[in-house]
């Protein structure tokens, strides 16, 4: 799949590389070219140095036809921002974004954004408590 | 009116204060406890402390029941979202946000925002009116980017000169709305003659403003 990640923090570097090992074709996107040290040697996708909000970087990173765009930066507006582009304007079917304050996590619901925050790791938490408890 | 601001920064407490002078309620939110508590001292107004971005804060600022609400913090990304959060949610009338980055400012419009304030567009416009290097000034770019209002100022070789309105073709999209000439506005009709030093005030739509500069000076 052909997939666009926004924010080359810890978290979006991880993602980008697990990603590329599966196969996929990644772009990833940070404002800051010294991020991209955190990628995996054998990352074999595309870096590109922008802003997230520039339409011509996004034209860069040929999100046109992108299936699934995820916004991990360490700043929440700008995940929401950034996909809520990704979804209303360009379209992307799949669009992620990291949500750190739960409050926001319904706000971007109601654009079909999908969330990972707060909520996933309590849930994934829950669950690995209540295994060791048994 | 009813009126709710975000961010208590200089742009926010001038506009609270000149406001309140004119009898409106209003309410500011800012996050910073001692900008708080300056601005609770010097206006005698209510001011929440909290994030404008969290509809709970919204909500103790009485956004149920406001008319506007004005966002404009220091940050972008946050202007948009509480317009857009008071909007969808609140089902607020009107949302004004200040965009400080000038090529943030299409993006917002696409993004559903109302009105979008760009203060270093405005200022750096004003200021180029001033010097009016070019023939041409954007004045000012509104209805979502579609329409601008436009002053060419007319040299000798434009080649309307000396023309009648009714004679010149302008663009359909376009009208001239009035015309400065020394120090009188002239608000024009069919029969008006246009002349050397003239600045004209016209109205477009975006796509055609080439077109109409080209009709009125005769090159980009």
């Amino acid at each position: 799949m052909y997939i666009i990640i926004i924010g080359c923090s810890q978290l979006g570097a991880k993602v980008a590389t697990f990603l590329a090992y599966e196969g996929n074709d990644i772009v990833i996107i940070d404002k800051n070219k010294n991020a991209f040290n955190k990628l995996d040697k054998e990352f074999n996708g595309i870096t590109i140095i922008g802003d997230g909000f520039n339409e011509s970087v996004l034209k860069e990173a040929n999100i046109d036809n992108a299936n699934i765009f995820i916004a991990l930066t360490n700043n929440d507006n700008i995940n929401i921002i950034t996909s809520q582009i990704a979804k209303k304007i360009y379209h992307v079917p799949r669009v992620i974004a990291k949500i750190s304050e739960s409050n926001k996590e319904d706000f971007c619901k109601q654009s079909n954004i999908e969330t990972i925050g707060i909520s996933l790791i309590a849930n994934l938490l829950k669950n690995k408590i209540l295994q060791k408890g048994e | 009116m009813h009126i709710i601001i975000v961010g208590g920064g200089n742009v926010g407490f001038y506009l609270a204060k000149k406001l309140l002078q004119s009898k409106h309620t209003v309410v500011l939110i800012e996050k910073n406890a001692f900008i708080c508590r300056q601005i609770v001292e010097e206006l005698d107004m209510v001011v929440i402390q909290g994030d404008g971005c969290n509809p709970k804060c919204l909500i103790e600022a009485g956004i149920e029941n406001a008319d506007v609400i004005a966002s404009v913090t220091s940050s972008d990304e946050d202007n948009l979202i509480i317009s857009q959060l008071s909007k969808e949610n609140f089902k607020i009338a009107r949302t004004v946000t200040k965009v400080n980055d000038p090529q943030k400012e299409q993006i917002f419009y696409k993004l559903g925002v109302d009105v979008c304030i760009n203060s270093t567009l405005l200022i750096s416009k004003i200021i180029e009116e001033e010097v009016s290097f070019d023939d041409i000034v954007n004045l000012m770019t509104f209805k979502r980017g579609n329409l601008t209002i436009v002053r060419v100022d007319l040299s000798d070789t434009s080649p309307v000169i000396n023309k009648q309105i009714k004679e010149i073709e302008i663009p359909e999209n376009s009208v001239i709305v009035s015309i400065l000439r020394d120090n009188n506005i002239i608000i024009p009709k069919g029969n008006t003659f246009l002349e050397v030093g003239d600045d004209i005030i016209a109205l477009t739509k975006i796509e055609t403003e080439k077109e109409l500069l080209k009709a009125l000076i005769g090159k980009i």
